[in-house]
């Protein structure tokens, strides 16, 4: 897998009959069929005073931020939960938990 | 091929180390280990190029090669008793996740009381595991079912371990003529010991998969009910496999059960294992005494070869009828009766419409070591044969307890 | 160019699982995983990791990975190593991930079993000291004096009883690495990380990961009290490499323990003159720590 911007939600069909079951428990890594957005009550708004430090894209426990032009952050909506350790360990309080508007 | 004078685990040994396995790893315990004394030995000397691991338990013996399978290579392991069941949940887990490992497993009684005499109460605790369970009758088939084995549990259609029983001491002991196979031989019989790149269970460089995954209670019953489904099958595969062994090495048995003066025999022991070759030779003595005694040999337990049990009790190639049916088994399923007797009939059920059947009786025999001696089976011939007159029997009879039943 | 917050490779390799939000456990595996790269290969025992990763079809890890028997990382670790050997694989990290229960009690003897093997493996016990997957718990793990729903008015054995000590167990069998870190203090670990990948051998780490949803506290502590818990000195940074210890931080003087304890609900039934009693234990540890440190750079082959 390369970048945050390549884990998508790809539909899945669970297949009707067992003969085109996997052939083992087995899945390929990755595959990611549903969202967890619905998890959040807050979300991650980055403000201008941002300096792209990129301690929020490390601190992130889902992967859920990402670095977009010059390293400026930005959220991923599947993925982000809400928790808050972004805004929390913000060296520059650039980053406002809000009630979440992103669903 | 060479005739070599070899005890049953020598010649498991050698069955192994002629199908190559990439990685073998046991933990020693008593009558086992001579195979993997034997195995380390030829690794050592360059006579099998496996990657030999030493572990601290039979829990991780089949949990190291769980993950060496799941690298895509064939391997090894075996044990006993005790350590059958420390390993026991491994068991599940590897029959779960559809790997081809093979097993030796040395049959032997289970403590209290300890006991490291053979029995086969511990493979039989073990045999909705998921496992195939084969067990050998001698050291030659001992040898011919490792080779099998891996044939059988590698099929794509299969993709399930198999477990092969020696009975403790009694065969994995006593040394008999083997003939071993050259390498060319089993090579050109068994497939690469490293599996092409995708097979099921595997991990993949170029596309990652996630393994030994976990599935909710609708898709975990799928799983499972496919996992059934290709095992109740496997007999199709293994009968495919015991067909080409035989063409390609000139002997063997064809089929999950060997039936031995069967079609016309009245009384008929269903028994498994080493003490097969017992039932033979007081068959043989009862038929020069006008007797008509016959022996059913199981040689897999997992698939459950119901057909063929049927087939040869009932089958239209019988020329008599059976009179009295004797399960014989070193194993009891406490508050019940043998497991083996409780497999056998149930299948005996199926035959229920075709009209009454015959009485069964389970002989509990061999607990412990205990030995079984040719006056005893013909014992329980005698007894069938009352069973059969219509005199009421103890359904369950423990040998050596007659004075207390 | 060595590992650091600044370096860290964008690639992502664990997104989509369902741990809970501010979980230390995912946050370790995702960094490990940003290290050692998409080549590497995982082992997770049953645990929060396996049951939050691998839901059919959610696979939230994007490397090859397996789940393991709980008991039986160190051991499906071993198997693979000894197929990557075998076959002559380069390049290929093979890595477990088991909880502190995992490590320290039921997988304690399988952990043995692969550090005496000397196979090339990494083994991470990422410690939220207790069971959490089953609901919280009391491990070999736990802490003096915590809440668990098996120790609901706290664990309380004597006072001086420290929890298993995973660091030493491992020095004990003389592998080259082990090491302690925090998700606190990210650079210490994530330079922890490239080193146990580049040891010939076996490595050990154990991590301090917080567990915001087991412990009672907010989501967003978990790398607030990665950093107090060292701070406080009740998490030494450790190094144990070619049989010499080396302590990575010696606070001066050591922040007050009720600066890590407050905002926990675990701790809540503790008392001040237990705090004390705390705070006296620890010094004791630190004494004992100095003494190897020092014992062991001057004659590293009696350490």
């Amino acid at each position: 897998m390369a970048d945050q911007s390549d884990w998508k939600v790809r539909p899945f069909q669970r297949p009707k009959n067992p003969q085109d079951w996997p052939l083992t428990p087995q899945c390929e890594s990755g595959y990611l069929a549903t969202s967890n957005s619905g998890w959040r009550t807050l979300w991650p708004q980055i403000l201008d005073n941002c300096n792209s430090c990129g301690l929020c894209f490390v601190y992130c426990p889902d992967g859920a931020i990402a670095k977009g032009e010059n390293d400026f952050p930005y959220v991923l909506a599947d993925w982000c939960k809400g928790c808050g350790l972004c805004a929390k360990e913000c060296p520059k309080d650039a980053i406002r938990m809000n009630e979440d508007d992103q669903k | 091929m060479s005739v070599q004078f070899l005890s049953g685990n020598e010649a498991v040994a050698h069955g192994v180390r002629l199908s190559r396995p990439r990685v073998v790893a046991a933990y020693p315990i008593t009558p086992q280990t001579v195979v993997v004394e034997r195995l380390a030995e030829m690794v050592e000397d360059g006579d099998l190029a496996a990657e030999f691991v030493h572990v601290e338990s039979e829990h991780s013996a089949l949990a190291l090669v769980m993950g060496s399978a799941a690298m895509g290579v064939r391997t090894f392991t075996a044990t006993s008793s005790q350590g059958l069941l420390y390993m026991a949940e491994c068991l599940y887990y590897t029959a779960g996740g559809r790997w081809p490992i093979v097993m030796m497993n040395a049959n032997r009684a289970l403590a209290l009381p300890w006991n490291i005499y053979g029995d086969q109460s511990d493979s039989l605790a073990l045999i909705s595991s998921g496992w195939i369970q084969s067990y050998a009758e001698t050291a030659q088939e001992a040898l011919d079912l490792v080779i099998q084995s891996y044939a059988i549990a590698e099929d794509l259609r299969v993709r399930t371990p198999v477990l092969v029983n020696l009975d403790g001491f009694v065969l994995t002991h006593t040394y008999e003529p083997v003939d071993v196979p050259e390498q060319e031989q089993v090579d050109a019989f068994l497939p690469s010991p490293d599996f092409p790149v995708g097979y099921p269970g595997t991990f993949n460089q170029e596309n990652p998969q996630s393994l030994a995954i976990t599935a909710g209670p609708g898709d975990y019953t799928v799983f499972k009910f496919k996992q059934h489904q290709d095992m109740v099958a496997a007999a199709g595969p293994i009968r495919e496999v015991d067909e080409r062994f035989i063409q390609h090495f000139g002997r063997g048995v064809a089929g999950l059960t060997e039936g031995y003066q069967l079609d016309d025999a009245e009384l008929v022991i269903v028994t498994l294992g080493s003490i097969a070759g017992t039932v033979r030779t007081v068959v043989d003595e009862l038929r020069t005494e006008g007797v008509k005694a016959g022996l059913l040999r199981l040689r897999y337990l997992r698939p459950f070869p119901t057909a063929e049990v049927l087939a040869g009790l009932f089958g239209p190639q019988r020329s008599a009828k059976v009179a009295a049916i004797g399960i014989l088994e070193k194993d009891i399923s406490f508050g019940h009766q043998g497991t083996v007797s409780l497999e056998v009939k149930a299948a005996l059920y199926e035959a229920a419409t075709q009209g009454a059947l015959p009485p069964a009786i389970n002989f509990v025999a061999g607990l412990g070591g205990q030995e079984i001696g040719l006056a005893d089976i013909r014992r329980f011939f005698t007894a069938l044969a009352e069973a059969a007159q219509g005199q009421q029997k103890p359904l369950v009879q423990f040998l050596g307890m007659e004075h207390a039943q | 160019m060595s590992i650091s917050i600044k370096t860290l490779p964008n690639p992502e390799h664990f997104v989509g699982h369902k741990a809970c939000g501010g979980c230390g456990g995912s946050l370790i595996v995702r960094w490990v995983l940003k290290v050692l790269g998409e080549k590497t290969h995982v082992v997770i025992p049953a645990g929060c990791m396996s049951a939050v990763g691998f839901i059919y079809p959610q696979m939230a890890l994007g490397v090859n990975a397996i789940i393991s028997p709980f008991a039986a990382t160190g051991a499906v670790l071993s198997g693979i190593a000894a197929v990557v050997r075998a076959k002559g694989l380069t390049d290929v990290p093979v890595v477990g991930f088991a909880g502190d229960g995992a490590t320290a009690d039921i997988g304690l003897q399988s952990l043995s079993g692969a550090l005496d093997r000397r196979e090339k493996i990494i083994y991470i016990c990422y410690d939220n000291e207790a069971y959490m997957n089953t609901g919280i718990q009391k491990s070999g793990a736990t802490p003096w004096g915590v809440r668990t729903t098996t120790s609901p008015r706290g664990f309380r054995p004597e006072l001086d009883a420290p929890k298993k000590d995973l660091l030493r167990i491992a020095a004990a069998h003389g592998i080259p690495y082990a090491a302690t870190a925090s998700v606190g203090y990210a650079n210490d670990l994530l330079k922890k990380i490239e080193k146990a990948g580049q040891v010939d051998g076996p490595s050990f780490l154990h991590i301090f990961a917080p567990c915001p949803t087991g412990w009672g506290c907010e989501a967003d502590a978990t790398v607030q009290l990665g950093k107090s818990v060292v701070d406080t000195g009740l998490w030494p940074l450790l190094e144990w490499e070619s049989r010499q210890l080396t302590i990575n931080r010696q606070p001066k003087k050591f922040a007050p323990l009720e600066e890590y304890l407050a905002g926990q609900g675990r701790y809540r039934n503790i008392t001040e003159d237990e705090i004390a009693a705390l705070e006296a234990v620890r010094d004791r540890n630190w004494r004992e720590l100095r003494a190897w440190n020092i014992h062991s750079s001057v004659n590293p082959d009696f350490g």
